[in-house]
């Protein structure tokens, strides 16, 4: 602080009329040199060389000057492992202005950059423990960051949440995967997230809200043998979900218009029929020999059909020969004989009845 | 799918269900490969519809075996398909598909042409009402196909 005063003491000279503007203000606003509990070392400087007034301006201009240098530090510092709590930073120590303005001021400073970053940290799979990472706080967040907490944890929420997520869409394409999951220390990208460390493309056209935007990345995914399975992830915006999908993005894939075409013949009313239709087209060949060969079997038989058709009910094929007479039989010859024997029994009687008569 | 085809194809499958042999005969025989299978969908449509529409959605296992028993006394014979045949493809086509996995397509063939003239002429069809359902069976086919040409 005390060099910031001797800063302010050498620039003061540097223009005249900013040091006669703070003169007088310094002597509109009087010699009040210890307002807001401020340790003036004015008092006690020896060289008597500025008055309440212009101390008073100094603070005043020096509220502005090391508040920029604040915010810089403050978000270094927020990103920093090493940065102390700030009870036990630098400020609180050299410098006794409005610490509570400062403090203020310093709760919202950081907070865009931490939002990126903690964006960025999502994407971010090498990031070590500790380092960066807004997802793996030491378990008290308020003793590495001390701003807005409540947004970070809010926004934590939901930024590690699309890794799992890619990783199951990896899981749900990779068909030959033994772990079942993208290796995230495979060569290149992996499970389709943008590394740092790696240096595979990053998601273009980051949203305002940090969710990436939609992409495709090639991955290798290790087979149950060992060797490396390319597997393409894709990375989608909540618009190109599926209809009725409610899931949280990056879940689902959108479908190719076969695969729209598949679900919604299967998924109809129609979806039976269209799948039946399908087998009996394949099996046209098949089908035709059949259809013809029982025709020809159903109208031999001819069995009562359609109304109209006038086929009688005979019970057996009419092409099938009809059993075989025995030899020097005919159905004339046995119904003549068969007459024949009939006449002749009759004849008998006739005579035997007349006989009997006659003799009575 | 050309619509002549269909319409050939619907003037087969109505000759084979009026037991008009003398048509039936000569335009089967001259179907070609695409003919084929155009009359073969036709074929399944108007089957599919006509199974459906004699049992419906709520039959059991015991209708269809009461239906195949009298359907092989009464309309194609006991030696034209086997009971068991027939069960399976009606069933089949009434929800319960796997049924006919098993079997060749050949003999699924022939059991669902002889249970399709023997709901047509257990239901007493007239020649309208196959008209109908032929229509119906067409315009299933035609919709079939166009799912098809855009794939």
């Amino acid at each position: 602080m005390n060099e910031l005063y001797g800063a302010s003491d050498t620039a003061a000279p540097a223009s005249d009329t900013s040091a006669a503007t703070l003169r007088e203000i310094g002597s509109r606003q009087g010699s009040a040199d210890t307002t807001r509990g401020r340790p003036d070392a004015a008092q006690g400087n020896s060289s008597g060389g500025y008055s309440g007034a212009d101390i008073e301006a100094l603070l005043a201009a020096e509220e502005r000057l090391p508040e920029s240098r604040t915010r810089q530090d403050a978000a270094a510092d927020t990103w920093s492992d090493t940065t102390d709590d700030l009870a036990d930073s630098q400020w609180t120590t050299e410098y006794d202005g409005d610490l509570e303005a400062l403090l203020a001021t310093e709760d919202h400073l950081p907070e865009s950059r931490t939002r990126q970053e903690a964006s960025a940290a999502t994407w971010d799979d090498t990031t070590e423990s500790g380092d960066d990472d807004p997802g793996s706080f030491s378990g008290d967040p308020a003793s590495e960051y001390d701003g807005d907490v409540s947004a970070l944890i809010a926004a934590e929420d939901h930024l590690p949440e699309s890794r799992p997520r890619q990783e199951a869409a990896t899981v749900t394409w990779d068909g030959g995967g033994q772990d079942g999951g993208a290796d995230s220390g495979s060569a290149g990208a992996t499970s389709g997230t943008p590394d740092t460390a790696t240096g595979p493309s990053s998601p273009d056209g980051e949203g305002a809200d940090g969710t990436p935007a939609p992409y495709e990345s090639l991955v290798a995914v290790h087979a149950s043998d060992g060797s490396d399975v390319p597997v393409t992830v894709a990375y989608l915006s909540p618009e190109d979900r599926t209809l009725g999908d409610t899931t949280p993005t990056g879940i689902g894939r959108k479908p190719t218009g076969e695969e729209f075409l598949d679900m919604e013949s299967e998924g109809s009313a129609d979806g039976g029929l269209d799948r039946f239709l399908r087998e009996r087209t394949e099996e046209a060949d098949d089908l035709h020999d059949a259809l013809g060969s029982v025709a020809e079997t159903v109208h031999d038989l001819r069995l009562p059909g359609p109304p109209g058709s006038g086929h009688a009910h005979e019970g057996h094929p009419v092409h099938e020969p009809m059993p075989p007479a025995g030899p020097g039989f005919t159905d004339l010859a046995g119904s003549t004989a068969l007459i024949g024997v009939a006449v002749l029994t009759a004849f008998h009687h006739w005579i035997w009845d007349r006989r009997k008569g006659d003799t009575q | 799918m050309t619509t002549p085809a269909i319409d050939k194809s619907a003037r087969i499958l109505k000759a084979l269900l009026a037991d008009d042999m003398d048509t039936f005969r000569p335009l089967h025989a001259g179907l070609d490969s695409d003919e084929r299978r155009v009359f073969a969908a036709l074929f399944g449509a108007a089957f599919y519809k006509a199974a459906n529409d004699r049992f419906g959605k709520d039959c059991t296992v015991a209708d269809v075996i009461e239906f195949v028993a009298e359907a092989r006394a009464e309309h194609v014979g006991a030696d034209t398909v086997s009971a068991e045949d027939a069960e399976r493809v009606l069933r089949a086509v009434l929800g319960e598909a796997d049924l006919t996995s098993g079997m060749s397509a050949y003999a699924r063939s022939a059991a669902e042409t002889a249970m399709l003239i023997a709901i047509v002429r257990d239901a007493a069809l007239s020649a309208d009402e196959v008209d109908a359902l032929l229509d119906v069976a067409a315009q299933q086919v035609r919709s079939f196909f166009e799912r098809q040409g855009r794939r």
